[in-house]
């Protein structure tokens, strides 16, 4: 009975919650490759985690000028820190937490919030797996949770992008944000409640047109 | 009936908290709350991440190609010649014990001799004084000059390397 309810009332975040670690991390010859100077190697990695980091920079940033610069920064850092990389974790997840600290030291810096290009991904967004009518409508409402998404602040945005887009573990998005493992699962409520009411608010006004 | 705390109910819940499950059992209010994170949840399953832009990674390429070459490798290929060259000495030295032993006695002589050797030097040393002295402060100032802006050159590199998490 409990574990029926559990299943059919909790969100799904706890089923991922547990995720076993790959025994053998992936990337490790092309990392070993390009410590030795290896550039393809090197390119080959960067081929492998391009659209994960420019994803979680332009969901950060909201710019797609600014996500792109962001990402070809991480990605040159990456290059020159490789010897400070612990084989023992996940590269893609070091990459990734390079690419989020470059973001929130841009948006510390920034003096002003940019809207003028916000809308410029919207469109962007794949929809694998969908005939087209379906795709039609999937595709109205990720335009509003797109939106409702980018009212709430940078933690909120890029603890949901990590988790539910990126599909990471809450041990991965631990390592990235630099937090406890067991904290995740509180912050992913709170910015899925956030959102909810965003959500919430958006259809309200839609109805009140 | 008093609803707790959505987030402590969720927490408790998903723990297995025998209170907090028959609270969401009876309670439709909270039930529909939870059912609407659930709904919430599927949508966001369905986002995906955008693709780079199409010359992404030969930007990321050139960017590194440009970039200069970290402090930590020039020490590396620094080491690897110097090893290299000792390596080759060391060598040369083995695949010719004449010269080996020539250098041996040599250098014994020369130590017990050691006296001579340095007035010889100083001898050596007033000479080119006397005959070269101003080309010889120029090339000496020019060695400390290279000196200094080398060692500036390594301060500030080593200064400005990136901080990485």
């Amino acid at each position: 009975m409990t574990s029926t309810l559990q299943a059919s009332l909790l969100p799904d975040a706890f089923g991922m919650m547990f995720a076993v670690d790959a025994e053998e991390l992936p990337y490790r010859a092309e990392v070993q490759a390009a410590r030795r100077g290896d550039k393809r190697a090197f390119e080959s990695l960067v081929r492998s985690v391009q659209r994960p980091v420019y994803g979680l920079c332009l969901r950060l940033l909201r710019t797609e000028a600014e996500a792109s610069e962001v990402a070809q920064e991480t990605f040159l850092r990456a290059f020159q820190n490789l010897h400070r990389y612990d084989d023992g974790k996940s590269f893609d997840v070091w990459v990734m937490a390079i690419a989020r600290n470059l973001c929130l030291d841009l948006l510390r810096r920034r003096t002003r919030v940019q809207t003028d290009d916000v809308e410029d991904f919207k469109d962007r967004l794949a929809s694998p797996g969908m005939s087209q009518e379906d795709g039609a409508i999937a595709k109205e409402e990720r335009q509003s949770l797109e939106a409702a998404m980018r009212t709430l602040s940078a933690q909120d945005r890029e603890v949901l992008a990590l988790y539910y887009v990126q599909k990471r573990t809450t041990k991965e998005i631990a390592q990235i944000i630099g937090c406890a493992p067991g904290t995740i699962m509180a912050r992913l409520f709170r910015s899925r409640e956030k959102l909810r009411k965003q959500m919430t608010m958006h259809l309200e006004g839609e109805d009140a047109r | 009936m008093s609803c707790p705390d959505l987030e402590t109910l969720y927490l408790r819940a998903a723990d297995g908290d025998e209170e907090a499950i028959s609270h969401l059992e009876s309670c439709e209010a909270c039930t529909a709350l939870m059912e609407a994170h659930q709904e919430l949840e599927r949508d966001l399953r369905h986002l995906s991440d955008p693709f780079p832009p199409s010359h992404f990674v030969g930007q990321v390429m050139a960017r590194i190609e440009a970039a200069p070459v970290p402090v930590r490798v020039e020490l590396q290929t620094g080491f690897l010649i110097l090893l290299a060259a000792l390596a080759l000495g060391v060598g040369a030295l083995v695949a010719a014990p004449h010269a080996t032993a020539e250098l041996a006695t040599n250098t014994a002589t020369s130590f017990l001799n050691w006296r001579e050797a340095f007035f010889a030097f100083a001898n050596a040393a007033g000479a080119l004084w006397s005959i070269a002295a101003i080309p010889l402060i120029a090339v000496v100032s020019a060695l400390f000059l290279a000196s200094l802006v080398g060692l500036r050159r390594f301060a500030g590199a080593a200064l400005t390397e990136v901080k990485v998490s």
